[in-house]
């Protein structure tokens, strides 16, 4: 904690030289920016889709368009390479998000919560339903920004870049979502515990 | 620039500790060949993309290309516009074409008149022979008669044989 993230997974020849070979269509440079930044991008759509099937096509997706732009010449290197990545990652998810809203109204369907959803071959070491829930009911920029923060292990300032706010606001922001999601977690503990003491009643 | 301005806080530090497990737990979900997955799709898709394959030919039938589609219909259209013609132009076919689309010439009741009158007279000229032509039925009729008297007498004389 406390430390800027993001930095700590460049790879030691830099992560410009890395783009450049990406950029000319070495393998090997695309394996490791796949190895580097894979499953930041694929936790963070998976947290917000719920579904690991359609968080591993956004993310697949997202790598696929950023390797046409990067060979295409269309992306030139100033040192926001993580903000760019990520920017087009979130686009993509709030995509996924919009198409399934329209195919849910398309279909009048009523689909079921998805964090009542089990999570598909799930090996938390903890129970995490709660805190998921809890995400879910915070407004969008506040997920957002928790989501950028800790699933994709973005530092403030790569925020900053990504969205164009600056970086006291970003923190401010996070920091009041981390308190709403405190808040939402305590009081679905305290309905837990009323729930518990009526079924023991 | 300090960017935790809630270091302070022991309950927040201690949610940001949970969600960085989760975030991990979220990272860690997909299986071990994820990264070859993500590494295939760039190489199939942007590196060196595969020519068409035999099997998406296959699948790829021409009338869901809206060019050939279009090619298509302008060649029935035509064809079928050319055997209009044909069959206006033939001796077989009808002369006059009733549809919404077509044009007839407007005959007046004189002109019909005049029209079969003219007829009349062709055939006047053209068949002149009428009255023989009456006599030759007359004739078959009356030998037709005689036939029927002759079949009844044999008739006749063959029951009473009998």
């Amino acid at each position: 904690m406390g430390q800027d993230r993001g930095q700590d997974t460049f790879p030691a020849e830099g992560l410009t030289a890395l783009l450049e070979r990406a950029a000319s269509g070495e393998d090997s440079a695309w394996s490791e920016l796949i190895q580097i930044y894979g499953r930041r991008v694929f936790a963070l759509a998976r947290s917000r889709l719920r579904s690991h099937d359609a968080a591993e096509e956004v993310t697949q997706s997202v790598f696929v368009s950023i390797a046409r732009k990067l060979t295409a010449g269309e992306y030139e290197e100033s040192g926001r390479f993580e903000a760019w990545l990520f920017r087009v990652a979130m686009n993509r998810i709030r995509d996924e998000i919009r198409r399934r809203r329209r195919s849910m109204i398309d279909s009048n369907a009523h689909l079921p919560e998805p964090s009542h959803l089990p999570s598909p071959g799930s090996t938390d070491p903890e129970d995490f339903a709660p805190l998921r829930r809890a995400l879910e009911e915070l407004s969008d920029a506040d997920r957002e920004i928790i989501e950028l923060r800790h699933h994709g292990q973005l530092s403030f300032r790569q925020i900053a870049a990504m969205t164009g706010e600056p970086v006291g606001t970003l923190l401010a922001r996070h920091h009041r979502a981390l308190r709403k999601l405190k808040g939402l977690l305590e009081k679905s503990q305290r309905e837990n515990e009323w729930s518990l003491r009526d079924e023991r009643a | 620039m300090n960017e935790h301005e809630h270091d302070r806080d022991p309950e927040l530090i201690s949610l940001e500790m949970t969600l960085n497990r989760l975030a991990e737990a979220e990272r860690c979900a997909p299986d071990a060949d994820f990264e070859q997955r993500l590494h295939r799709a760039v190489h199939e898709q942007v590196l060196t993309p595969a020519p068409i394959s035999l099997e998406s030919a296959r699948h790829a039938v021409w009338w869901k290309d809206p060019i050939n589609l279009a090619a298509a219909a302008s060649v029935v259209l035509v064809g079928a516009v050319a055997v209009l013609f044909w069959r206006a132009g033939s001796p077989m076919g009808p002369t006059t074409l009733h549809s919404p689309g077509s044009v007839v010439l407007d005959v007046t009741p004189a002109q019909e008149v005049e029209q079969f009158i003219e007829t009349v007279a062709w055939l006047q000229e053209a068949v002149p022979d009428l009255d023989a032509l009456v006599e030759q039925a007359e004739s078959i009729g009356s030998s037709d008669e005689a036939l029927w008297d002759e079949l009844e007498q044999t008739f006749s004389v063959t029951e009473e044989s009998i």
